[in-house]
């Protein structure tokens, strides 16, 4: 039944989709959008798509087109505006709880200040803790490729975490 | 290993990639190498804190099949959309088929009876349907003011009989 496959993969992919989509556009309504979007595309294409083949590729494909599209057309919405992710945990001191959503915000900025091909490795590779094989497979890179921008980014966004620090 | 690795070589280490053992004497005794070694480490940790335990919020399966299942919808609701298109096609048939007359004007009368009682079916067929296409929605509904502004001439007609 295509409910029920959809079902499963929701229940399998859906946080990790989210995560990408949430990491990627820095806004949790619109992350959420996209992780439902991209079921819903993938379920149009249920017919289409190799069953002997893992879903997660394919999704995180559907989910990355869905974000860069979308953020192209929010473009204009500035970072500190967005509904960032930061949720503070609700057991720490009001000052703790404060500093960790602050920190969280730079974060957000930090790699919002990427150019979208090099977050798009570092969001796949340490959000969702994929293999350089699995991100070579869902960019269609081959894996020098992938191994430079993962490098090249982290080193950019240690750069502008410093400059944000630098900022304060 | 007599030439050393360039850095992509020591951040696939850093990231579990690469066999640790291999680069191990090496990294041991190269200052340059754990440089840069210890360099990629603190940005991949770095890196690291972009990690998340975001979930998404309960029923969200729930409300992704609900809306997977609205949107089949157009296909299933197209015999909705038939059935309103004949009943169309039958009351258009049998307006142009009446005469002004006895019989006219009593089918003219039942006919704008006829008309809105079509017109309700129909709206009910297209609500339980769920299909909100703007073209089913708007195409029989015009179909019927046609129908109606049709049967109301021939009413007057009829009067002026």
């Amino acid at each position: 039944m295509p409910q029920d496959l959809l079902r499963e993969m929701v229940e399998q992919h859906g946080n990790a989709i989210y995560r990408l989509a949430l990491r990627y556009t820095g806004d949790r309504f619109l992350a959420e959008d996209i992780a439902q979007e991209t079921f819903l595309r993938a379920f149009a294409r249920l017919q289409s798509y190799d069953r002997s083949r893992p879903a997660a590729p394919w999704l995180f494909r559907i989910a990355l087109n869905l974000c860069r599209n979308r953020l192209r057309s929010a473009r204009e919405i500035p970072v500190g505006e967005r509904a960032i992710s930061g949720k503070a945990n609700p057991e720490a001191e009001p000052e703790q709880a404060y500093l960790q959503q602050e920190t969280e915000q730079e974060l957000a900025a930090a790699l919002q200040a990427l150019p979208p091909i090099y977050r798009e490795v570092l969001i796949l590779k340490h959000v969702n803790e994929l293999s350089y094989a699995e991100i070579s497979a869902i960019l269609g890179l081959n894996l020098s490729l992938v191994k430079n921008r993962l490098y090249r980014g982290r080193i950019m966004l240690r750069q502008a975490l410093q400059k944000g620090e630098c900022k304060r | 290993m007599k030439k050393c690795p360039g850095p992509l070589t020591w951040q696939a280490l850093v990231d579990g990639e690469e066999d640790g053992a291999r680069y191990a004497a090496h990294l041991e005794r190269c200052p340059a190498c754990r440089a840069v070694y210890n360099e990629i480490r603190e940005a991949a940790e770095l890196a690291g804190r972009l990690r998340c335990s975001a979930e998404l919020p309960p029923g969200f399966a729930g409300a992704v099949a609900e809306k997977a299942r609205t949107r089949l919808a157009p296909a299933r609701s197209f015999p909705a959309g038939l059935a309103a298109a004949l009943l169309l096609a039958a009351a258009g048939a049998a307006a142009l088929l009446l005469d002004p007359g006895f019989w006219g004007w009593w089918l003219s009368v039942g006919l704008t009876r006829i008309c809105s009682f079509l017109m309700d079916v129909f709206f009910e067929l297209i609500y339980l349907g769920q299909d909100l296409n703007l073209f089913w929605l708007l195409g029989p509904a015009l179909g019927f003011i046609l129908l109606e502004i049709a049967a109301l001439k021939k009413l007057k007609s009829v009067e002026e009989y």
